[in-house]
């Protein structure tokens, strides 16, 4: 099974898609080139998968959209719109990562909701699209635990909810579902596309 | 990251170094300059205190004491620590809270509440067993033992005990093999810092020493410097020096690169931590 | 098969289960509890007992003995000073270690730092004392230097071998335990955790107000509570630095051990030291409260 990186420019519910384009991303470590001119379009609703042996860039490319890294040339156009310097949490950009990354001191609820709070919504319509969230990745039991408290397949069930609660323009997930054993990434792999 | 946060980021660890490495090294480096003053402001620098350590037999008396007593501890500690901690291990897991609450509780007991009723203890001892210096090495043992406990908890936590006796057992070793054959050769490095650690804590105790009026090297530098503050602040020097290199070896021998700080946390504090 | 199977199995496990055994097995632990039974238990028990006893059998004289206004106000001092110690020593430290954790984990630098704290967290006493005397003493070179340069640092007083020199010099300790105890809990802050922030719309005050702080919040004030017991227990430092008196708890106790008042009064030593061994194991205990909330979400 090769790595595979899945990016895609979703249109969500209450949204319509938009493109998304890559031009000519470059991005270098230190003598190591991750990404050597990068072209690609994604047209609004596209679901692309980014395929190829570790160390190829996958990463790099997603953390560029996302705004995590910035390109050492080459630009990041959104819906028509130069977002290249744009800081991350500018970019209206729903991410979802290998492994670890619900904040451990929140319960599953608090995690998902936690993208609405920073978009100043009220308590009490966070709580409701939360629960939504964890409804639709089928964790509505589960919304008082603490992420130690959730397995791993659990874990990212809940970062995907996350990711989602917030309506992104563009929804990345850098292999999700790595960390997981092969018998729940199975059961997982669907349930990106039925949102 | 970005690139202008990342740039503040590198401008504020280096005010930071360089502010903490100043604060940190400024009192050390002063210490160095009193040790090597003449007698007069205009005298040039000279290196008499230094040599004066070697002709003030109070104070060769109180190194070589403390140094006696650094090695007895170490010993000590660990022909009492190491059989107990894997014997505790193998037969008596339900015993493992016990020892450990016990090597860590002298972190919750000041040196200085000890001493209070540790006085009559070694008023008796004094009369009926030996007025030496050397009788404080019982009480050192108590003091590293958090310390050193930490260090060979981790060694121990790193081999499977189990296993490696059970197997040793199954070709027919008996116990005492299965320690000192077994065990024991598989946690050098950790038998090594406990032992080092001791060394740099009894090097350090001043307290008890002090209340219990004996002359270690710690309480003869204090009596000195109220006479010649040159020479027992060469003295200080040279004692902080032997530590830090004893601490030096220590952090460079044997650990696992990344978790230095964690170990580092674990060996010199453990206060009261549970695994 | 399966018959003979049965009892290989159940002698093969009862040595190793240790039931019939027990008593032996206990044996093995007896040096180990006796020695530090008579060398750190028993010492504890006569400064508890002590507390209560008198030249007449047992009494409450020595605990109340303790209202006078010279004990009061050296444990309130001991209080001040290891609050104020503690706070100056848990910002800095934290600050310092914010500096050595964001460099390269495996760095000389790194390395260098956390040798440094082991030896610096340790280094108390006359040593410590020693070298502020040699940098901020009548003799010491800064001061020597300032005052060449007109300025007078014991102008308003030699405040060095007062409350306020104690609070400097213990911080020099302080601040290299806090780099040790705060480190651990820095290094279990995951990277993902400020990207999936940024990545939600927040900003870097959001992820230090809602992610980073509570995360290392527990951390902080365990930090803050063991540097207290830290500071509240220290005694080399201060008795290295200041020749008479007995300005804090820790000097108090020292002096009521060793002089005339103690040889009247025996029992007021082991009230003094019950009180002092009480605040630190409260101290220590909601430490380790802390310490596992931490170990709980930072590993």
């Amino acid at each position: 099974m090769p790595t595979a990186v899945a990016a895609a420019g979703v249109g969500t519910a209450a949204r319509a898609g938009v493109e998304v384009r890559l031009e000519n991303l470059r991005r270098r470590y230190g003598g190591v080139t991750a990404l050597d001119g990068l072209n690609l379009t994604m047209a609004p609703g596209e679901l692309v998968a980014l395929l190829g042996p570790s160390g190829c860039g996958k990463t790099t490319a997603l953390r560029l959209v996302a705004g995590l890294e910035q390109a050492d040339s080459g630009r990041v156009v959104v819906a028509g719109e130069d977002v290249t310097g744009q800081p991350t949490n500018k970019r209206d950009v729903g991410m979802v990562f290998q492994a670890y990354s619900l904040f451990p001191h929140m319960t599953a609820w608090q995690n998902v909701a936690f993208g609405l709070q920073m978009r100043k919504v009220d308590t009490a319509r966070r709580r409701k699209r939360a629960g939504d969230m964890l409804e639709l990745v089928g964790l509505s039991g589960f919304a008082n635990r603490f992420a130690h408290q959730l397995s791993g397949g659990q874990q990212q069930r809940v970062a995907l909810a996350r990711a989602l609660a917030i309506e992104p323009k563009v929804l990345l997930l850098d292999e999700p579902l790595s960390a997981l054993d092969a018998k729940v990434r199975a059961r997982l792999r669907g349930s990106p596309r039925s949102s | 990251m970005s690139r202008s946060r990342r740039l503040k980021l590198q401008v504020f660890r280096v005010i930071v170094f360089l502010v903490f490495g100043a604060f940190f090294l400024v009192p050390i480096g002063a210490m160095f300059e009193f040790s090597t003053r003449g007698n007069t402001d205009t005298a040039p620098r000279t290196l008499s205190a230094w040599q004066t350590i070697f002709q003030t037999p109070d104070l060769v008396a109180a190194i070589l004491a403390s140094l006696a007593l650094a090695v007895i501890t170490s010993a000590g500690m660990l022909v009492l620590l190491v059989p107990t901690m894997i014997w505790v291990r193998l037969r008596l897991p339900r015993l493992n809270r016990v020892v450990e609450f016990l090597c860590l509780l002298p972190l919750t007991i000041p040196a200085i509440v000890l001493v209070a009723g540790l006085a009559p203890e070694y008023r008796w001892l004094s009369i009926n067993v030996s007025e030496s210096i050397l009788t404080l090495a019982f009480v050192y043992l108590v003091l590293v033992l958090p310390y050193t406990y930490r260090t060979l908890h981790a060694g121990l936590a790193a081999i499977d005990v189990k296993t490696l006796s059970e197997a040793a057992r199954s070709l027919g070793a008996g116990w005492a093999t299965v320690m000192g054959r077994i065990i024991v050769p598989n946690m050098w490095s950790a038998l090594l810092n406990a032992a080092l650690l001791s060394v740099a804590v009894v090097l350090g105790e001043f307290t008890i020493a002090n209340l219990l009026n004996y002359v270690n090297l710690q309480v003869a530098i204090a009596l000195l410097g109220r006479a010649n503050a040159g020479v027992s602040i060469a003295v200080a020097v040279a004692s902080l020096m032997f530590a830090f290199i004893l601490l030096v070896i220590l952090s460079f021998f044997g650990r696992p690169r990344a978790r230095v700080a964690q170990l580092e946390a674990d060996t010199t504090l453990s206060w009261g931590q549970k695994t | 098969m399966t018959v003979a199977a049965k009892p290989l199995v159940e002698t093969a496990a009862r040595p190793l289960g240790g039931g019939r055994r027990f008593s032996l097995d206990w044996l093995g632990a007896v040096p180990f509890l006796a020695y530090v039974g008579v060398f750190l238990l028993l010492p504890t028990a006569i400064v508890v007992g002590g507390s209560f006893v008198g030249p007449n059998g047992l009494t409450l004289s020595n605990l109340t003995a303790m209202n006078k206004p010279f004990i009061v106000g050296a444990f309130v001092n001991s209080v001040v000073l290891s609050a104020g110690s503690a706070i100056i020593g848990a910002v800095l430290g934290a600050v310092l270690a914010y500096a050595v954790v964001t460099g390269n984990p495996d760095g000389v630098l790194r390395r260098l730092v956390t040798s440094a704290c082991g030896v610096l967290a340790q280094f108390g006493g006359v040593t410590l004392a020693f070298a502020f005397i040699a940098t901020i003493g009548f003799e010491g070179f800064i001061t020597i230097w300032l005052k060449q340069h007109g300025i007078n640092i014991y102008a308003n007083g030699i405040w060095l071998f007062q409350l306020s020199g104690l609070l400097l010099v213990y911080t020099y300790f302080q601040i290299p335990l806090m780099v040790l105890v705060f480190l651990p809990a820095l290094d279990g802050i995951r990277p993902q955790w400020r990207e999936a922030t940024e990545s939600l719309g927040g900003a870097t005050w959001h992820y230090w107000r809602y992610v980073a702080g509570p995360l290392l919040a527990p951390a902080f004030f365990g930090g803050l509570l063991l540097l207290f017991a830290n500071s509240f227990s220290a005694y080399a430092t201060a008795a290295a630095l200041i020749n008479q008196g007995s300005i804090i708890a820790s000097l108090l106790i020292a002096n009521t051990l060793t002089s005339e008042v103690g040889l009247a009064q025996p029992g007021l030593a082991s009230a003094l030291a019950l009180v002092m061994v009480i605040v630190v194991a409260i101290v220590m205990v909601l430490y380790t409260v802390l310490q596992q909330r931490t170990a709980r979400w930072l590993q």
